[in-house]
């Protein structure tokens, strides 16, 4: 080999190694000083791995679980060289790279655990967003019609039987919310929770007027109503809500991806707005229905309710937040309508459509689909202080 | 921890404990105003309304299949004060004296026109005309029959003639027991020699048993028609008897006047017949016809009806009072209008309310809101005076309107009702030949509303 060639060869070398030494250095380090952890050379330790954190290396600084790692091994650096005021920074450091952060018995001695669980892990609140559908289930407390209301019933949200040459023209009355709450963990699987949420909802009112004549029927002459008018409404209504839910969380643990959870609470609910949204008559000539009529601005709708409801659902563990599904009955407490206004406001219903509400709670059950974010500020716990 | 939430805790369970025993402010309350609808597939009309002797409510009116062939009919709703349908009576009167070969009416049309409380009972008076009845003639004949508190016919009549017509205005049970019916008939009974081109005022005295006739007059003026639509019987059983003329009123009022006579207990003269019509504007062409009429319990008359120009250019209609005492002294006349600006309007029924004022009903005809500007078609009129008559500012803001955007809605009949809210029978158009009877009951102020 000439003397060329040792040179190649050298310069080679010397490359590669400086290329080899640079690419490992945070990684080899982090494993050196661990090592150096486990044998009880707890000296260095710290300053040799500090400048992995610097945000200016990029990818040639730490992973995300290598900067655990160092955070974890520097945490307990700190507890074993009793440097307290430290410890305690580096576990805050730990718990906010890493949120919920398990330590594991086999390794972590138990001078950490006490220090852990000085410090307050869990989420400070949560922030879930649910948007779903709902279905209107009026629930009629007293009955007013311009027919013999004694006789024949209105028909909401299409079920029911009509009278004879009638038909249901309802629909089904379903709408849509859209929900945003913050929520807070308390202990024993409970969690409470303040939201806000619009809530667009409806509902279908078939009216008939009647009256009765005999009809055969297996032979038997029977006196049945016929239909002398049928009126159609749909009712729609917007509300912003303020809930307040409690909610109890079955198993409740970090190590579970599914959290089967029950809630009940209750809510102020606002009226936005209300109107008919079709309406139609049979019977006489064709109707125009005037849709922007507002019922909130004729003042027949409660402008202020109250409601309770009962939630059943599902929260899927993504790391630290969730996605939920949830099923809510939702039982309003008081009347939807202004029954002193039931008949004085409302020229086009009641003449036209021969149509007049009745006393109802607004009862609505409801599917949602939501994200659920965790929002974290692990301190140290002000009785550890 | 739970220290810390047990604030928060208590709270939500406060809230829920509450919720479940909270009591809502609908509870129990009082079903006071409301309107209802009444009727079946084709056309429903109203013509009175009454106190039944139950104290519900009677709706008497005329019904007409939508069916091909369909005849007019005779109908009686009695409802309660909350407007439950209780009873239905239809009468048709073919078929009611189908089996009566001296009459063997063919297809009738049927027009309910008075129903009358009697001890135990009722009195009903109906026109009606045979479509097609050679024997009988095709002229208007008048129906009469008591009822007992069901309805049921216990005793009926016609007054019927092939060559003659008869419309009834009016019925009542004189204190001896029987039955004077008023109206109008083209006959001029015996002794009757003026000269009439067509209907005359008739009256008629008959028993309720067996359809005897007491006597039956005819009155009236020379060259004019005249009619009665209502008969009262004073307290020294004279009979006062409204109706209307085409003769020319008492301080020279042209076009139908109305008319109050005073008539002898047999029928034989009249020794008062005063002639009241209206002037609007040095306008004194206007047809004054008598909608209907309240007896009050000082034995005053108080006759309600609308009053339409002759103007062919600008015709104005408004609703007019008078209260006339039973000697025939004129109390008060007055045309309901309060400007000229008012829309054309006409009075059908008049009640005395609560208040002791007066309460008419009629329509509105083309009614338009005065401040949105929005027009519909005619609407049943809800207009309050003073026990004079009059409409003075303290009682403008209870005029008020109920009907449908678009048909012709008409309140036929007004009741003040044991509560002092108001009783009003419609009839409401729904177009396409579709109306329905209609019972709206408001408040003293003409509102829905508690």
């Amino acid at each position: 080999m000439g003397t060329f060639e040792i040179r190649l060869v050298a310069a080679f070398f010397l490359l590669f190694s400086t290329f080899f030494v640079s690419a490992q250095t945070w990684t080899q380090k982090l494993l050196i000083a661990e090592r150096d952890y486990d044998a009880g050379r707890l000296v260095n330790i710290v300053d040799n791995i500090s400048g992995g954190f610097e945000k200016s290396l990029g990818e040639k600084g730490y992973t995300s679980e290598e900067k655990i790692r160092a955070l974890k091994l520097i945490t307990k650096v700190y507890i074993f060289i009793d440097n307290e005021p430290k410890s305690d920074e580096y576990m805050i450091k730990l718990l906010r790279a890493d949120k919920e952060h398990n330590l594991d018995p086999k390794v972590d001695p138990a001078e950490l655990y006490d220090l852990y669980r000085k410090f307050r892990s869990q989420p400070i609140f949560r922030i879930g967003l649910r948007v779903g559908v709902n279905k209107s289930y009026p629930n009629i407390i007293n009955t007013f019609g311009t027919g013999n209301t004694g006789i024949v019933s209105k028909i909401y949200n299409g079920v029911g039987e009509p009278p004879n040459e009638a038909s249901i023209n309802g629909g089904s009355g379903t709408g849509f919310f859209i929900n945003a709450m913050a929520e807070r963990y308390l202990d024993w699987g409970l969690e409470v929770g303040l939201g806000l949420e619009f809530r667009n909802s409806q509902y279908s009112v078939d009216n008939y007027i009647t009256y009765g004549d005999s009809l055969q029927v297996n032979e038997i002459n029977e006196i049945v109503q016929f239909a002398v008018l049928s009126t159609m409404v749909t009712h729609q209504q917007s509300f912003v809500r303020v809930p307040l839910l409690l909610r109890y969380n079955f198993n409740y643990d970090s190590d579970n991806s599914f959290v089967p959870y029950i809630a009940v609470g209750a809510s102020y609910d606002y009226l936005l707005n209300a109107k008919y949204l079709e309406g139609n008559r049979t019977g006489g000539t064709e109707y125009k229905f005037d849709s922007d009529l507002s019922l909130k601005g004729l003042d027949l709708i409660a402008k202020n309710n109250f409601s309770v409801f009962a939630c059943l659902g599902l929260k899927m563990r993504v790391k630290t937040h969730f996605l939920t599904l949830e099923a809510k009955f939702n039982k309003a407490l008081l009347n939807y309508i202004n029954p002193n206004n039931r008949w004085s406001n409302n020229p086009l219903s009641t003449y036209d459509l021969a149509f007049v509400e009745d006393d109802l709670s607004l009862d609505m059950l409801s599917f949602s689909f939501g994200y659920t974010y965790s929002i974290y500020n692990p301190q140290k716990l002000k009785e550890f202080k | 921890m739970i220290r810390k939430y047990s604030i928060l805790v208590l709270l939500i369970l406060v809230l829920m404990a509450y919720s479940c025993v909270v009591e809502p402010d609908y509870g129990p309350r009082p079903v006071d105003t409301f309107i209802k609808y009444y009727g079946i597939s084709g056309s429903n009309e109203v013509v009175d309304m009454i106190t039944s002797n139950q104290g519900n409510l009677i709706i008497l009116g005329n019904e007409e299949s939508s069916a091909s062939g369909a005849s007019k009919d005779i109908v009686i709703l009695e409802i309660d004060t909350v407007g439950n349908l209780i009873k239905k009576k239809t009468f048709d009167v073919q078929s009611l004296y189908a089996a009566d070969s001296s009459y063997n009416f063919e297809i009738t049309d049927d027009e309910a026109v008075r129903i009358k409380a009697i001890d135990s009972g009722y009195l009903l008076c109906a026109n009606f005309t045979a479509k097609d009845d050679k024997v009988n003639g095709l002229g208007s004949k008048i129906f009469w029959c008591e009822l007992d508190d069901n309805y049921n016919i216990i005793g009926k009549q016609v007054i019927s003639d092939a060559d003659y017509y008869w419309e009834v205005g009016d019925i009542i049970k004189s204190r001896d027991g029987n039955i004077v019916i008023v109206g109008a008939t083209n006959k001029k009974e015996d002794g009757d020699n003026a000269i009439r081109p067509e209907k005359q005022r008739y009256l008629t005295k008959r028993s309720i048993e067996n359809d005897t006739v007491f006597w039956s007059k005819t009155f009236g003026y020379d060259d004019v028609d005249d009619f009665a639509i209502g008969v009262v019987e004073l307290s020294d059983s004279k009979l006062g008897v409204i109706g209307w003329t085409g003769k020319s009123g008492n301080q020279g009022e042209a076009g139908i006047n109305t008319t109050f006579a005073i008539f002898t207990d047999i029928g034989s003269s009249s020794s008062i017949d005063n002639v009241y019509g209206f002037e609007f504007q040095g306008d004194t062409d206007f047809d004054d016809m008598v909608g209907d009429f309240v007896y009050t319990e000082t034995e005053d008359v108080i006759i309600v009806g609308t009053s339409t120009s002759n103007n062919s250019v600008d015709p104005r209609s408004f609703p007019f009072l008078f209260r006339i005492r039973k000697g025939g002294t004129l109390v008060f006349k007055e045309l309901l209008i309060s400007s000229i600006l008012d829309l054309n309007s006409g009075g059908m029924d008049v009640t005395i309310s609560a208040q002791n004022d007066l309460i008419i009903t009629g329509v509105f005809y083309n009614y338009e809101d005065s401040v949105s500007r929005e027009t519909y078609n005619d609407q049943v009129l809800f207009k309050r005076t003073d026990q004079f008559g009059k409409v003075t500012n303290d009682y403008l803001p209870y005029q008020n309107h109920f009907g449908l955007t678009t048909g012709n809605d008409i309140g036929k009949a007004i009741l003040t009702l044991p509560d002092g809210s108001i009783a009003i029978a419609a009839t409401m158009d729904f177009g396409n030949s579709r109306t329905l009877i209609s019972y709206l009951k408001v408040n003293n102020k003409g509102i829905l509303k508690r």
